[in-house]
C-alpha cells in the first residue's frame, strides 16, 4: 500500500481514489490512510520547495485539510498522486511567502562564488552538493525538477498538476538546467560540462 | 560538435528540451523516436543527456523522506473535528464547500466577548507549591490548583515569548508553571469562566493557531 521508493510513489490510483471518495463523506480513517500513504512524500516534495524543514508539516497539514475539504467534490481527471501533489505545489509556494524565501542566490555569477568560498569538506558531499545547486533553482524550477526525476511524471501531467502549459514545464525544467550548469561537471559525475546547453538557449 | 553546428539550432534546442522525459522514458513514441535519432547524429545532444541521467540519479537520491509523526495526524484530525463542531472556513481554503460545516463559531464568540485585556504575567519557572514535576504523559502528576480554567498547553518550540502573550491575551490567560521537559506550560485563563463549556470553546479557539501544538484541560483530581 505504501510504496515510497526511489520513484516516488507507485500509484494504486484506484485505490486513492476509493480512499478520496470515502473522505468526501467525511471517512476520518480513510484521511489517516491517505495521510500515511503520502506524508513522506509531500514532506519530501515541499521540502524540496521550500527548502525548510519547519514549513514541512505546516504544509502537509494544509495539503490534507484542503484534500478533506474538497475530496466530494473532485472529479477523479487525473491521477490522484497529480491531483495531491498539484494542491501541495501551490501550498509550499503560499508558505514560502508567508515565511519569506531563504538565502537563494540569483544567477550563475554568485553560484560561482558560492562554490568558490565553500568549504572543500562540504564538496565532497554530493547531498550537500546538490543541495546548494538547488539553492540556485527557484521554487518553481525546483518543483519541476522534483516531479520529473522523483515521481517520474509526463511533462503533460506536470502541466495538470501545476496547471499550466505543457511547453511551460519543458522551459522550466529546461533553464533549470542551465541554472545547474555551474555544478554540472560534480553533479553529473561529467568530467567535461558535457551537459552545457547554453548554445540552445533561445 | 562538427555535427552539431550542421543542424538547425532549433532542432537542438526541440531535443534538449525532451531530454529530461527521454531519460526518464515518459515520452510518446514519436517523441522518442525523434530524440533517439537526433542523439544518435548529434554528439553535443547525446553528452548532454549522458548528464542528463546523472541528474536524474541525484535529484532522486539526495533527500531522505520523513515519516509521518502521530503528532501531526492528531493535529490534522483535530483540525478536521473542529471544523465539523463550530470554526469558520479558513481565509486560505475558503473556496471550499461549505457542506461540513455545521454552524458558526456561537460558542468562540462568547469566550472572546468574555476576553479582558490584561497584559499577560509570566510566571514560567516558578515551582508549584508541592513541587511537583510533571510530564506530558503523566497529567496526574500535575498540580491542580481546583480552578475550572487552567489549561495545558504546548508551543511549537520557535515561538516567541511575545508571540505566546498576544496568544493569550484573549483569555487574560497567565503562565502559572512550566515549561516541563515536554514544553507543556500550565496557563490560567484567568477570564474564561471555570465551566466545561467556556473552557472548551476557548480550547478550540487557542487550538486553531498554528502554533499550538496541544491545548488540552487539566482534569480536576479525579478525572483522568
Ligand atoms: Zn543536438
Amino acid at each position: 500500500m505504501t510504496a515510497v521508493g526511489e520513484t516516488g510513489l507507485r500509484d494504486d490510483e484506484t485505490a486513492d481514489w476509493a480512499l478520496i471518495r470515502r473522505i468526501g463523506d467525511g471517512d476520518e480513517a480513510a484521511l489517516e490512510r491517505l495521510y500515511k500513504r503520502y506524508y513522506a512524500i509531500l514532506c519530501r516534495f515541499v521540502l524540496r520547495i521550500t527548502r525548510r524543514p519547519e514549513c514541512c508539516e505546516e504544509v502537509v497539514n494544509d495539503v490534507m485539510y484542503i484534500v478533506w475539504q474538497k475530496a466530494a467534490a473532485t472529479t477523479p481527471l487525473s491521477r490522484a498522486s497529480t491531483w495531491i501533489l498539484g494542491i501541495a505545489h501551490k501550498r509550499a509556494l503560499k508558505a514560502i511567502e508567508r515565511h519569506g524565501r531563504d538565502s537563494i542566490a540569483v544567477n550563475d555569477r554568485e553560484a560561482l562564488e558560492l562554490a568558490a568560498t565553500d568549504d572543500m569538506t562540504d564538496l565532497v558531499s554530493t547531498t550537500s552538493l546538490a543541495e546548494k545547486a538547488f539553492a540556485l533553482l527557484t521554487p518553481e524550477q525546483r518543483a519541476v525538477m522534483e516531479l520529473v526525476y522523483y515521481h517520474g511524471l509526463p511533462y503533460q501531467d506536470i502541466a495538470v498538476a501545476l496547471e499550466c502549459p505543457e511547453n511551460t514545464v519543458k522551459t522550466r525544467m529546461f533553464h533549470a538546467r542551465k541554472r545547474l550548469r555551474v555544478f554540472w561537471p560534480e553533479l553529473t559525475g561529467q568530467v567535461v560540462a558535457a551537459g552545457d546547453a547554453q548554445e540552445v538557449d533561445a | 560538435m562538427i555535427e552539431a553546428t550542421e543542424r538547425p539550432c532549433d532542432e537542438h534546442e526541440g531535443v534538449q528540451l525532451l531530454l529530461p522525459w527521454y531519460v526518464i522514458d515518459r515520452l510518446e513514441e514519436d517523441e522518442r523516436e525523434r530524440v533517439r535519432e537526433h542523439l544518435a547524429g548529434c554528439g553535443r545532444c547525446a553528452a548532454a543527456a549522458e548528464a542528463e541521467f546523472g541528474l536524474r540519479d541525484l535529484v532522486a537520491a539526495s533527500q531522505a523522506s520523513p515519516q509521518p509523526s502521530d503528532l501531526g495526524l492528531a493535529r490534522l484530525k483535530q483540525r478536521i473535528r473542529q471544523e465539523r463542531v463550530s470554526a469558520p472556513p479558513q481565509p486560505s481554503v475558503s473556496s471550499a464547500p461549505p457542506r461540513r460545516w455545521a454552524g458558526r463559531r456561537a460558542a468562540l464568540a462568547a469566550a472572546v466577548a468574555l476576553a479582558i485585556a490584561a497584559p499577560v504575567a509570566f510566571m514560567a519557572g516558578r515551582g508549584g507549591p508541592d513541587g511537583a514535576y510533571r510530564t506530558l504523559a503523566s497529567p496526574s502528576a500535575t498540580r491542580y490548583s481546583g480552578q475550572g480554567n487552567e489549561v495545558r498547553l504546548v508551543l511549537r518550540a520557535n515561538v516567541s515569548p511575545e508571540r505566546m502573550t498576544s496568544l493569550l491575551e484573549p483569555y487574560a490567560g497567565v503562565v502559572v508553571d512550566g515549561p516541563n521537559s515536554a514544553g507543556a506550560y500550565i496557563v490560567r485563563l484567568r477570564s474564561v469562566e471555570p465551566n466545561d463549556e467556556a473552557l472548551r470553546s476557548a480550547l478550540e479557539s487557542l487550538r486553531r493557531q498554528d502554533e499550538v501544538l496541544l491545548a488540552e484541560a487539566i482534569a480536576p483530581t479525579g478525572r483522568p
